[in-house]
């Protein structure tokens, strides 16, 4: 099978850089970008105006309730968090198994990461009933001489998205320090020099600077995988822990790390898609990635598939009530049926079409699956929180729980503050990592690419 | 109308906008003037007027030299405030401190509650002069300790901020002296013609002294008639004795003697007076912790669902007319000579055995006629009761408690509102006095009272609130809460008991006793003299007096003022007066019956009313016509859709709310609601049933049913009814428990040992504990009647929070009783279950909580540290019984929507704020407060000293609390019961509270029959 060349045949270092660092410092704002930025910033503005009205009214502003006590914040979180943590390790997992294709989309990944985990951090705050006592869940000292309980998985959690959020900062970091001092370079204004001076840390693209930069790169990958397996487990064992039907299962920790993948790829196919064309670097984004994106998103897609499989054989096999209950009498025709339709039809279904390679090939028909899948993936932990809740253990007590304008409203508030922060970030910094695809040049001059 | 404004004449405050805009927001809002509200052109003016200057600094573009010249100002005069004087307070301390008042220690007094007239018995408690709660007198024979919803939400309509106060006359504020110089004018009248115009309408008096009052009156203006007008009222019970016997006489019916009960129609575990003592004394017959497997019987024919039927063994519903068939039928087979029905209304077999069951206990048997059911009913029913032996053992009958029964039916008739109304159409009255009624809302509708009210020349009212009567009366007087108040009552046997004041009346309201005086001298009276007057007159000789009357105020209950009962026979002819047997209706019936909460309305402005869930439909905030499924299906109806019922010409529409159990052929709605008068809280709320009523057919009058095709979502705070084959609720019949004590445990799913954990449980170790605090629910005791449900409200200061929050799932009650249907749809079995925090040894909510709110006591409690909370609810989420419940919004605050009234506040129980998780403390505060006087006087806590609110509460002592270390309690042993089960014991959660699986003893004979 004849493959497209990753990389065009013309491009040298210089050009590569030229064109690339351009995107941040020369070039005007297309007018794609503009546009977005406009919706963006309208949308954070909502998101905005949600939180000052949570903060001011309550928390009852959401469609929460008891039976179902957690509603659409803890759905954001799960599903944010999923999309950070496939960011970090898709890049980390392609660089340890030296994947060429990585260069071009490890950028998306990392930016999507750290943005992500800004939004799925917000959540757990912005739910509590008193948001501003939010720092007991820290152990520090204290005159109520009281620390936190370690027992709780809401405390393994705040650790893990905190851990996780320094981890993501400082390897998307290590991974533009190189291009920071391209950029350096290549300003032409004093503050530019100065903003990226600053940044770049004196990379002065020595053979020793990129001796220790590889090692370094090297821990942070390698250190990756197991931080985003344990973190994306624990997030897993908030639901895990408990004793609730359908949150109460062993094969979370994994499950929860497919589908991060999976909505992760999905994630980053979207963007790669969307900023190609925003940007006109078909050359650089080939289809080749995008069919590559396709098959990691079919993979990780089916992985899910199996998962909920599972589950639901388990709930029939242990002969619980509740869980056989849960699944055969709500998840499948309760009041939320049709939520639990939409995403076997979104995850399983629709996801069948990327057997094709024509339609992994295809930039319009993969950007529509990228999106169902995330709609997919959002509806799964929809079903996790809602459903698993609202008919539990007491019958008297099975409630519904409806979310209201005001879960909207954060909830694309939140995706306009996602799009917000990475529109800017790659007029910031390259989209495209430079020192990568340089690599992949050299690679290629030197034969073995 | 008088011009009330400040405003010197500038404008005239529109009252009636300012109403519409009142009337067009729920809930309490608090407003600071007439003007603010009516935000009129002419109050901007008046303000530009008072204050020129700020008007045209305001008005004028501001330059950066003005606005630093008044920051300056602003500065420098900042400080000036601090010279302005201070209005002068006095903070008192005690110089001499009253006898017995410790801060702090709550000191309780007995009084009495008035429910439909009749005296309930009450401790109140009051914590440095505030009355903050009311409980059971344990010394009064009608609650022996217990008490109900309505009885216990009174001490919220105390601190109503919407009860009237003041006199007013024509809608404005007057005083007492213009009142009073008016009623000289008036006396001038009646004097010269006896009192001929003169009209006094109360509802039923129980009161002797109230009683004696307007006897005086009578007295006094011969002509003058006493009418008497009870929503509820109970003219079919004196109707049927008098039939009966010749004279009215009053059922006492004693429930701890009899082994078989049939009902028919009557809901004496909630409505009927004295329903709190048939609780105790039934469940007492009932509960097989007590009395192994000698349990009484009872069967139920009603009309419409009730909390009696759900208890009963054998319960067949018919529509309310049918229920005469049913008495007939019975009274064949006793061979009494009543004509047949025209058409059987149960199954001949059914009947049969019936009967035998009821003849083979003998003077152990009782029939309990419900007190909506025509004179026949009753007749038939006592003549059998009669006939059975047993009046003397399970029935006695006694003089009527009440002060107004007429002795004949002429006499009942004359009496009436119908024939008021009449008068008053006739213009034969000129002067009305309506105490503490509202007629204008609670008069049947054909009668139109409220036009026939506006042609009386002059109409007085004497109540709690400026009501739809107040609306249209001459002159209001506002009537002194029973807490503020010197009274006196009967309860359901007689007994008399006073009414003492614990505080001084908040809102100027004046006594039933001063008002009646007022009328008769036109003088102010003391209301503490004119009761100790009439008891001074009532006992004779002074000598004793001061002890009598001190004893009295103490215990709550006059001595030995229980009426003794009379010796009757049926009369001889009382068949040839009894109404041949009717045919019963073919068509729809729309049956009338008090709404469980708000009764007849009267309490509609109290919100721990309003928001307590009806016992079987769970309905709050609202009344729905009740339908039965066959019905609905037929009509294609469900839940929420809104019908029009039409009666005659008169149409009100409600929401449908389809009750599995409802007769097929009758539709039932609930009095009291739709209220336009009552207060920010009631207005509006609901429909308003009484404009469906007519006086001929006060309970049930054929229907026409059509739906509108609208919805009206009902606010229920359990929307799932099956129990999904699930086992909360275990139950067997006596045959079973007899063969198997132990079946609970039989059911259920597998309940792990101990060692199956790999951890040590429960966690944390126990720590040597010293008390071992538990629950017990007796499900064979528990008959759903809400009364834990508002003692806990009480208590714990848990907040109204409204019929939206509700809709929304977000009711704040610490204790709920699940309701279950079991069973066919048209003929189900309904079920009760109290669920509270069960107080889990392994508590999954504790575990869960990140910062450790939520932590396990010592001797077991799953305590709240309510400002550690942060509110994750985590632990909710994981909570299995769903028993934690969350401050969503600010819901206590003077800001909320519903604020709680400040004084009435429990000082022991901390009120939490927006944004923490709250639940059942087992009543915490009263456990450290046992346990602290028992450290003081150096002993142990004794059993049954400690009792949570809900377990005092609970007429039927369903609830049994104690600590499980003390071998010898209660608790102890019951926790060792084989009836003793957990729920979700499988989750290996180990709950503090357990149940007693429930024990029913149906008939043998007719279990088969039943299939």
């Amino acid at each position: 099978m004849a493959d497209p060349p990753l990389i065009p045949a013309n491009l040298t270092h210089a050009g590569l850089t030229q064109r690339l660092a351009g995107l941040v410092i020369e070039d005007r704002s297309p007018r794609s970008w503009l546009m977005a930025l406009a919706i963006a910033t309208v949308l954070t503005l909502i998101f905005l105006a949600s939180v000052w009205v949570l903060f001011s009214a309550g928390v009852g502003i959401y469609g929460l309730n008891v039976p179902v006590a957690w509603g659409f914040p803890i759905v954001n979180t799960i599903w944010w968090i999923g999309i950070a943590h496939a960011g970090t390790l898709i890049s980390a997992v392609l660089l340890l198994t030296r994947q060429d294709w990585r260069a071009s989309i490890n950028r998306f990944a990392e930016a999507m990461a750290m943005f992500a985990i800004v939004c799925a951090g917000l959540y757990p705050i912005i739910h509590l009933g008193r948001p501003e006592f939010f720092y007991y869940l820290l152990p520090y000292p204290n005159t109520m001489d009281l620390w936190p309980q370690w027992r709780s998985p809401l405390v393994w959690d705040f650790f893990a998205i905190g851990t996780y959020v320094v981890f993501t900062a400082s390897f998307l970091y290590m991974s533009v320090l190189p291009d920071l001092a391209s950029l350096r370079d290549r300003a032409r204004s004093r503050a530019g020099q100065l903003f990226y001076g600053v940044l770049a840390l004196g990379w002065r693209n020595s053979a020793k600077h990129w001796a220790r930069y590889e090692r370094a790169t090297g821990v942070l990958a390698a250190a990756a995988a197991p931080v985003v397996v344990l973190v994306t487990g624990i997030i897993s064992l908030d639901l895990a822990i408990s004793v609730v039907p359908g949150f109460h299962f062993t094969i979370f920790p994994p499950y929860f790390v497919a589908g991060a993948l999976f909505s992760g790829f999905s994630t980053v196919a979207l963007l790669a898609i969307v900023f190609r064309a925003m940007f006109g670097l078909h050359d650089l984004v080939t289809t080749r990635h995008l069919d590559y994106l396709g098959r990691m998103m079919l993979l990780f897609g089916l992985i899910v598939a199996y998962a909920y499989t599972q589950e639901i054989f388990v709930a029939w096999y242990s002969g619980d009530p509740y869980y056989r209950y849960l699944y055969f009498d709500n998840r499948m025709t309760g009041p939320y049926a049709p939520f639990w339709w939409a995403m076997i039809f979104c995850n399983v279904v629709l996801l069948q079409l990327l057997w094709s390679r024509r339609v992994r090939t295809s930039a319009p028909a993969l950007l529509l699956l990228a999106i169902t899948s995330n709609i997919g993936m959002w509806l799964e932990r929809f079903q996790i929180v809602f459903t698993s809740t609202y008919a539990d253990f007491v019958p008297s007590a099975f409630d519904t729980n409806w979310p209201t304008a005001w879960d909207w409203a954060t909830y694309l508030g939140s995706i306009g503050l996602f799009a917000l922060l990475l529109l800017l970030f790659i007029r910031v910094a390259p989209m495209i990592s430079l020192h990568d695809m340089r690599a992949l040049i050299h690679k290629r001059s030197s034969g073995d690419g | 109308m008088h011009d009330m404004s400040s405003l010197n004449g500038h404008a005239r405050v529109d009252l009636a906008r300012i109403r519409e805009s009142l009337a067009s927001t729920s809930g309490a809002r608090y407003w600071r003037s007439l003007e603010e509200l009516a935000q009129t052109e002419e109050f901007g003016a008046f303000l530009a007027d008072e204050f020129p200057a700020i008007a045209r600094l305001w008005e004028r573009p501001v330059s950066r030299r003005t606005t630093l010249k008044l920051m300056a100002a602003s500065m420098a005069l900042a400080g000036l405030t601090a010279c302005g004087r201070q209005p002068t307070e006095h903070i008192v301390p005690y110089t001499y401190m009253p006898e017995h008042v410790v801060p702090g220690r709550p000191r309780f007094y007995a009084t009495s509650a008035l429910i439909g007239g009749y005296a309930h018995g009450v401790l109140a408690e009051s914590h440095e002069g505030r009355p903050t709660k009311l409980e059971g007198n344990p010394d009064h024979p009608a609650t022996l300790g217990a008490l109900d919803a309505r009885a216990q939400a009174s001490v919220l309509s105390l601190y109503d901020p919407d009860r009237s106060s003041g006199i007013r006359e024509r809608g404005d504020p007057s005083g007492i002296g213009s009142l009073l110089t008016e009623l000289g004018e008036r006396r001038r009248a009646w004097n010269a013609d006896g009192g001929a115009g003169l009209a006094i309408l109360t509802g039923t008096v129980t009161s002797p002294s109230e009683t004696a009052a307007i006897g005086h009156l009578l007295e006094r203006w011969p002509q003058a008639r006493w009418y008497t007008h009870e929503p509820v009222d109970r003219d079919g019970v004196h109707a049927g004795t008098r039939l009966l016997h010749g004279r009215p006489l009053e059922p006492v019916y004693h429930f701890d003697r009899a082994a078989v009960v049939l009902s028919l129609d009557a809901d004496f575990l909630q409505s009927q007076p004295g329903f709190l003592r048939h609780a105790r004394d039934f469940a007492a017959r009932r509960r097989p912790r007590d009395r192994e497997g000698d349990l009484a019987r009872l069967y139920a024919v009603e009309s419409t669902p009730s909390i009696t039927g759900a208890y009963a063994d054998h319960c067949r519903r018919l529509a309310h007319p049918r229920i005469e068939a049913c008495a007939r039928q019975l009274a064949r087979a006793f061979n009494l000579g009543v004509t047949a029905p025209l058409e059987n209304a149960a199954r001949p077999a059914w009947m049969t055995s019936l009967a035998a069951d009821l003849r083979q206990h003998g003077a152990q048997a009782v029939l309990v006629p419900g007190d909506q059911q025509p004179a026949a009913v009753h007749a038939i029913a006592h003549a059998i009761n009669h006939a059975l032996g047993c009046v003397g053992r399970t029935v006695e009958f006694i003089e009527p408690v009440s002060g107004n029964i007429a002795s004949s039916a002429e006499e009942a008739d004359a009496g009436s509102l119908a024939t008021l109304t009449r008068r008053m159409h006739g213009g034969e009255v000129d002067s009305l006095i309506v105490l503490e009624s509202n007629p204008v809302y609670t008069a049947p509708a054909d009668l139109a009272f409220a036009e026939a009210y506006r042609q009386v020349p002059w109409r007085l009212h004497w109540g709690l609130y400026q009501d739809e009567t107040a609306e249209l009366s001459h002159w209001h007087v506002p009537a002194a809460h029973a807490l503020e108040s010197w009274a006196d009552a009967r309860a359901h046997d007689g007994t008399a008991g006073l009414i003492q004041p614990l505080i001084e009346p908040l809102q100027g309201g004046r006594t039933a006793l001063q008002m009646l005086s007022a009328i008769e001298t036109s003088a102010e009276a003391n209301a503490r003299e004119l009761l100790r007057q009439h008891w001074r007159q009532r006992r004779g000789g002074l000598d004793d007096f001061e002890a009598f009357w001190r004893r009295a105020l103490h215990d709550g209950v006059v001595p030995d003022s229980a009426a003794t009962p009379v010796r009757t026979r049926p009369r001889a002819d009382w068949l040839a007066d009894l109404p041949a047997p009717a045919a019963a209706p073919s068509e729809l019936l729309l049956q009338f019956r008090p709404d469980p909460a708000l009764w007849d309305g009267a309490d509609a402005n109290n919100g721990w009313l309003q928001e307590l869930p009806q016992p079987l439909t769970k309905i709050t905030w609202d009344n729905a016509a009740l339908v039965s499924p066959a019905l609905a299906e037929a009509r294609g109806l469900d839940t929420g859709d809104e019908i029009e019922l039409a009666v005659d010409d008169r149409r009100v529409r409600f929401p449908v709310y389809v009750l599995p159990g409802q007769p097929r052929d009758a539709v039932t709605v609930h009095l009291g609601h739709g209220r336009e008068r009552a207060g920010r809280i009631g207005n509006g709320v609901g429909r308003n049933a009484y404009a469906l009523r007519s006086s001929e057919r006060p309970w049930s009058a054929p229907v026409s049913l059509t739906a509108t095709g609208d919805q009206h979502e009902l606010a229920t705070t359990q929307s799932h009814h099956s129990i999904e084959g699930r086992h909360m609720i275990r139950a067997a019949d006596l045959a079973t428990y007899r063969e198997q004590p132990d079946f609970a445990h039989h059911v259920g799913e597998h309940v792990p040992a101990p060692e199956e954990s790999l951890y040590p449980e429960p966690w944390p170790a126990e720590r040597e504990p010293r008390h071992a605090w538990s629950m017990v629910i007796d499900l064979s005791a528990c008959i759903g009647c809400n009364a834990c449900v508002t003692a806990c409200q009480a208590e714990n200061n848990i907040p109204v929070v409204g019929a939206d929050e509700v809709r929304r799932g977000r009711e704040m009650h610490w204790i709920r009783i699940d309701r279950y249907f079991e069973g066919a749809l048209d003929g189900p079995n309904m079920v009760f279950q109290p669920v509270t925090c069960m107080h889990c040894e392994n508590a999954p909510c504790e575990y869960v909580c990140p910062v450790e709110a939520t932590q396990h006591s010592a001797d077991g409690l799953n305590e709240m540290i309510y400002n550690r909370c942060i509110g994750t609810r985590y632990c909710s989420q994981n909570c299995p019984y769903k028993v934690r419940v969350f401050n969503w919004f600010d819901y206590t605050s003077e800001q909320a929507k519903f604020p709680a009234p400040r004084p009435l506040n429990n000082p022991d129980v901390t009120v939490r704020a927006q944004g923490v998780m709250e639940k059942c403390t087992y009543c915490v505060q009263r456990i450290r407060s046992v346990q602290q006087r028992a450290g003081v006087e150096d002993r142990a806590v004794a059993d049954g000293e400690l009792q949570t609110a809900c377990q005092q509460a609970c007429p039927t002592q369903a609830i049994v609390f104690g600590d499980r270390m003390n071998p010898a309690s209660q608790v102890s042993r019951l926790s060792e019961h084989p009836l003793n089960y957990a729920m979700l014991a499988e989750l290996n959660t180990r709950p503090r509270t357990t149940y007693l699986a429930a024990v029913r003893n149906p008939n043998p004979a007719l279990d088969e029959e039943e299939g």
